[in-house]
Order: structure tokens, then sequence, then C-alpha cells
């Protein structure tokens, strides 16, 4: 495939660049939007565009969905460009999800899990009517939504973590061993994805993977093709600190927080390896941001994949080429994009040849009528 | 003296507003002689997770990392090393952060004024994890409930 | 030396647009082995230099203790030994005493840069070598006088050229100027003036 260079272009491309722009300000309010606005108003939106972006930082996400108008695989995009701009200064030690400091968190398998069941900030059990009284928003009711939600902000007598339920599945021996200390974790930054891949490189890129593509993986895996039946042992939502060495003590000290959503699946059991019991099968999937449909897909997706490796693919959904290979947002948007770039030298060529290949069959349909008349 | 132990203060300092934690960072500046051991730098770490199944590390992504080491030196020769790591993309906060680190460690000179603006950023957090805990509380379930009313309603 | 070092550590060469000026200078000495480019940094040359390439992400050895303590903090480089490192730092006027990296046949890039500190480049100064050099980026020949350059270095870079494209790249340094020579530069190795 060729791609042709035109001249002439730079005025089109400046005026398409202006056209954006227009269109943009085109707002009968005349307001131009605020980056504390969509990262609070729209965080669900912004994180998507974090965890698709795979740099956690919620104000550039903003950005980004300000600039592209909304557009979130061009807004991941630009995320993706600007890490490129940053040097690598660390690898974080590896953190513990069990210290996350949830807004959120429950059991599909439980009814009583150590510490409670809390749902946090969800629609699950909201009813899709729209609310109509949000066309038309109060700005003073909405700035006291905040003092009234805290009116009766009671001391509660929560801890400040909770447990991990599988921790409990484990003890009783119902689970699979670990498999700590496996060596370094793949950076999928730095190196391909070269198949056979470890399973932390099917993690990484399923972490910053396109919501809607691993949704419609794991679906067709839901729906039939597949049987992974999971279970959601625990989903959590919440803010893991983040510890590293402190630079002259070296002991573990906070640098930060970061918002992070985690599923653990529960899958139909297997028999063990020779000679052990069996034990339930497990799925796991974890993203920057407030994202539950993402690491829930994530989750089957990793126990169908382990299936896929250790027994060979039978659906596509675990098959670790099919599947690691077009979640990627980025990629895929880049490569149906591409298709809009000039293709005309090889489009001519196809011309060229179809027109020849209609010529050949138009004269041997004359054929053969030639020798009936002789 | 200061409860808070040192590996909370550049946590607590970054709840703050990052003008009131630069301006304290300057007058330590002033007062003493600020030599950079390493060059601040703002830049990227990979966020490595264990998974909860297999307990596998793995990488999440990248977050935004800044950090600072620097050594303060008093006129009377009083040296004192300090050190930060922030999530954030400002090297210039992380060496503000590291400046209040090391004033506060070696207490010298004016270290009060670093372990108020300590304990004023411990404060913040803390109202902000109460608001969380606030959300969890006002949302708890407790499913055993439901059971016992059934079984109230079948003894009818 | 020490002292010296400690006082620069404040000093614009730790700062982008010093760096951006030597890296500038670095792809032209490299672009046209033989050529001798200033340094204009007011630092030791093969410190400026090093403070361009390295970071955190590459190995750098210094078998020759030319680094003091407190740079390598700054140049965030890891320290490794000169068998596996990706630059070296060593004395030029000493005898080569180390197997440095000269890569693989899969990655022969990753053969080591060595940073060697001569007397004087480009001078036609007493008891130093002049070498004709030809070869990518050279037309034809041209010169290059170096004096305070041990001869086994030399000799070393010889012997490899048998294994091109293995091999390392040499960045020679004096007080005020570098010159590149690449393992694709042909050396003739002239009188000894």
């Amino acid at each position: 495939m060729s791609y042709v260079a035109i001249k002439g272009g730079k005025a089109a491309i400046d005026g398409a660049a202006a056209a954006a722009e227009f269109l943009r300000g085109h707002d009968d309010s005349g307001e131009p939007l605020k980056l504390s606005a969509i990262e609070s108003q729209l965080r669900l939106l912004t994180s998507r565009v974090v965890s698709e972006g795979g740099l956690y930082h919620p104000r550039l996400a903003a950005l980004a969905i300000k600039q592209f108008q909304g557009d979130t695989l061009e807004a991941a995009f630009a995320l993706r460009a600007y890490r490129s701009t940053k040097p690598r200064l660390l690898a974080t030690p590896v953190q513990d999800s069990t210290n996350m400091r949830c807004i959120r968190r429950i059991s599909a398998a439980f009814k009583d899990i150590p510490g409670g069941q809390m749902i946090g900030p969800s629609y699950d059990y909201a009813l899709r009517l729209l609310r109509l009284d949000l066309a038309d928003e109060n700005p003073e009711a909405f700035r006291s939504i905040g003092k009234t939600f805290l009116a009766e902000l009671s001391e509660a007598d929560l801890p400040d973590s909770f447990p991990k339920v599988l921790d409990a599945l484990r003890a009783e021996g119902l689970l699979p061993p670990v498999t700590e200390g496996r060596g370094e974790p793949f950076d999928i930054t730095r190196e391909p994805l070269v198949f056979p891949v470890p399973r932390s490189a099917a993690l990484a890129t399923m972490a910053r993977a396109e919501t809607g593509s691993l949704l419609a993986m794991a679906y067709s895996n839901m729906r039939g093709y597949g049987d992974v039946h999971p279970t959601v042992a625990e989903l959590r939502v919440g803010y893991i600190p983040v510890m590293v060495p402190h630079p002259v003590t070296g002991e573990p000290m906070e640098a930060g927080e970061v918002l992070v959503t985690e599923c653990e699946v529960v899958a139909m059991y297997e028999s063990g390896k020779a000679g052990s019991l069996p034990t339930f099968t497990l799925g796991y999937g974890a993203c920057f941001g407030h994202n539950e449909v993402k690491v829930i897909s994530m989750a089957i997706l990793d126990r169908a994949l382990q299936k896929g490796m250790q027994e060979g693919p039978v659906n596509p959904s675990e098959d670790p080429e099919f599947v690691l290979l077009h979640v990627d947002g980025v990629d895929s948007m880049g490569f149906a994009s591409h298709y809009k770039m000039p293709h005309y030298v090889t489009f001519q060529s196809d011309m060229d040849r179809l027109r020849t290949t209609q010529g050949k069959a138009r004269d041997a349909d004359q054929a053969p009528q030639m020798e009936v008349k002789a | 003296m200061i409860d808070i132990p040192r590996q909370e203060w550049a946590a607590a300092l970054s709840a703050l507003p990052t003008k009131e934690v630069k301006a304290v960072a300057d007058s330590f500046a002033s007062s003493c002689q600020v030599r950079d051991v390493t060059l601040p730098q703002s830049g990227l770490g990979l966020l490595t997770l264990r998974d909860g199944a297999f307990h596998e590390a793995f990488h999440l992504g990248e977050v935004p990392v800044a950090r600072a080491h620097v050594v303060l030196r008093t006129p009377d020769g009083h040296e004192s090393s300090g050190g930060a790591v922030l999530i954030d993309d400002r090297a210039t906060i992380a060496r503000a952060i590291a400046i209040l680190d090391g004033a506060l460690a070696g207490r010298l000179p004016g270290w009060e004024t670093a372990a108020a603006l300590v304990e004023r950023g411990y404060s913040a957090r803390a109202e902000k994890f109460a608001e969380r805990k606030h959300i969890l509380a006002s949302t708890r379930v407790d499913f055993s409930l439901l059971g016992q009313a059934e079984e109230e309603d079948g003894d009818e | 030396m020490s002292n010296m070092q400690t006082s620069m550590t404040s000093h614009r060469l730790w700062f982008p647009p010093m760096q951006q000026q030597i890296f500038r200078g670095l792809l032209h000495v490299f672009s046209y082995p033989g050529r001798v480019a200033e340094c204009t940094a007011e630092s030791m040359t093969w410190l400026a230099l090093l403070a361009a390439l390295t970071g955190g992400e590459v190995t750098l050895a210094d078998p020759h203790g030319l680094i003091a303590a407190d740079i390598w903090p700054k140049l965030e480089a890891r320290l490794t030994t000169p068998d596996t490192a990706t630059f070296i730092v060593a004395d030029g006027g000493r005898a080569m005493d180390f197997q440095p990296c000269i890569g693989s046949l899969e990655s022969p890039e990753t053969g080591a840069t060595l940073l060697l500190r001569v007397a004087a480049l480009g001078e036609h100064s007493e008891g130093g070598v002049l070498l004709d050099l030809s070869g990518p980026g050279i037309q034809g020949n041209t010169e290059l006088s170096i004096s305070g350059l041990h001869p086994s270095w030399l000799i070393a870079r010889a012997g490899l050229a048998a294994a091109f494209p293995l091999g390392v790249d040499l960045l020679l340094c004096d007080d005020r100027r570098f010159a590149a020579l690449p393992r694709t530069t042909r050396i003739k190795t002239g009188d000894i003036i």
C-alpha cells in the first residue's frame, strides 16, 4: 500500500482545525467548560479516559475530553501521546489493594462478608427515568448538594480498609495456590506482545483496553461462546495509597493515592493437578478510575484466557492473540482511521485491474456467439 | 514534637494549597542553603499492583511522579536531609515538600511552622477520609435482615 | 577534582538548554567522525557529555574512579561493571584494563560507548598520534591528532574490527573539545608527532 503526499493541503488542514474549533465554540451559553466540571460532573467519563490513556492524571484527561469535544478514543490517544514526552522515573514496589480506602464494596457470592457490604455511589438500583429537573439546574441547589449529603456526617465507626473475600475462601482451601514471586512483570509500554505472553502482559493490556471492546468480548463468553459462569466474589472501588521508598530514609512513604476499580471473580471449579483437590477457578480485573463494567469484563476474560492457554482456545474470547491484539482503543481506532488517508495509488491500480478483467470477460462472452454465426 | 509519622508528611502537605506550601518552603530556602542531591524531576512511574487471584504482580498503568532530594544547611553549619516522592507532575512542589521534610526532620530553626502545616494538611485529609466513610456508612446493606423478615412473614 | 565537581552541581550543565546543545554536538561528531566539536559547558567535557547522555535507564561504569560521589545521584545512571555497562568513562591516558560489552549479533547496538579522557584533541602537540580516518561520514580521508591516549585503546579497537558489527564506539574528550570514533570508522595510525 503506498500513500501519496499532496501539495496545497496546508490551507485545508488549517481550515479543518478552525472549523472544528468553530463547532466547539458554537455554544449559546458562551461559557467555556471548566476542567473541574468535567472531572467532577462527568467523573465516569473522565475515569474512562484515564484508564484507556494508561495515565492516572484526571485533570489532563478532562482537558483531553474538552479538546477533542468528547471523543473518548481521541482523548485517550492524546493522553498516551502526552506520556511519551515524559521520562520514566521508577516502577513502584508491588502495591496491595487490600489497603484500598474503599468507597464501594460489594459481593454477589456472599450475603455476609467481613466488614460488610456498602453499595457506595452507584446507579445499580436507580430507575432509568430521565430527571428532567437536570435540564435547567438551579446553581444554588447544585452548590448545596454536598452540604446536604454531609449534614449528618456520622462518626462512622468503620475501619480504614477491608479484608478480601477471596482470602477467606483461600483460607478454607477452596482456591488454587498463589504464584507469588514470578519475576519482573511485563512492561507493555516498552516491549511488544509476542505470543505466548505472560499473564502480567494480559492484565496490563486489558487494564488500559477500550471499555466497549473488552465488554463485547466478555459478553460473547457470557452468552455462550465460552463457559466461564462467573460469580463476583468482590467488587470494590476506592483509593489505593501508593507507597514508595522515601529518598532519605528508604522507608515506605505515601506518595499519593489512586482511584481504582477492582473485581475478583470465582468461576466453575476444576479438578486440581495430579493428587490435589479440585478448586474454584479465578478471574481478576482492575483499572484506573471508576469503571465497573470494564473490570467485570476483564475478570471474565482473564479466566477465559487462562483456560485458553491451558487447554487451547475453543472460543474467540479464550484466544490470547484474538483478545489482546484487538482491545486497545488507540491501536484499533488508529487503524480504522487510517483508511481515511489517501490511498489513491492503490485504488488507481485496483481500478485498472478491474477494467482489464471486465474487458477480458466481455471478450470471452463475444467469442462463442461468433462461432454460432459461422 | 510532631505526632504524625514522617512517612505521612508528604501526603499531608499535598492536601494543602500549593502556594502556601511553597511559601513556607521558600522561607526555609532563604534562611538556609539548599543543595539538590538529585535534580528535582517530574516524569512517570509504573504502578505495580498485586492481583487478587494469584498474587502475581502486574503494571496497572502509569502515574505522574515528581521527586526531589535536598540537603539543608543552616548558617551555623547544621545539616538535614529531606526528600519527597509525589503522585504529581510538578517537580517544584516535590522540591518544596522535600525542603519542609528536611527542615522538620532536622528540627531546623522555624521547624514549628512546617509542623503546623503538616498538621493542617493531616486534618484536611482526615476530613476527606470522613466523607468517604460517610458514603460507606450511609450505603451499608444488611442482607441478613431480609432473611429474618421472610421468616416472620412465613409464621403468620 | 572532587571539589570542582561539587561546585558544578547547581550548574546550568544540568538543565535542558545546555544539554540540548551538547546533544547537538554529539550528533555532529558521530555523523562526521574525526570532526572536533567545542563543549560550551563550563565544566569537564566528559562530565558534560555524561550529563547529556545518561539517565535512569542506562548503566554506567567508572573503572578509574573519575566521577565524584555526589555527582552519581545527578546522573541517575545505574553503576555497573565495565563488562555490562552501556556507557563507560575512563582515563584514556591509562592502559585499557577491562573488557567492554561488544554487543550481540541480534543486538550489535548494545555494544558500549566509551568516553575517554585525553590530554589534547586536534592540536599537533608533542607525544601525540596522528590518525588517518575514512569511512561513513567522512569524505575521502580526514586526520585527527590526539595526545595522551594510551596505545592499548587503539590496539584493542583494531582487534575488534573482525567482529564488526559487534564492537564499541569511542568518544574522545579533552578539556574543551570532543570527537567520536564510531566502530564504522577505519583508522590508520600515522606517525607519532
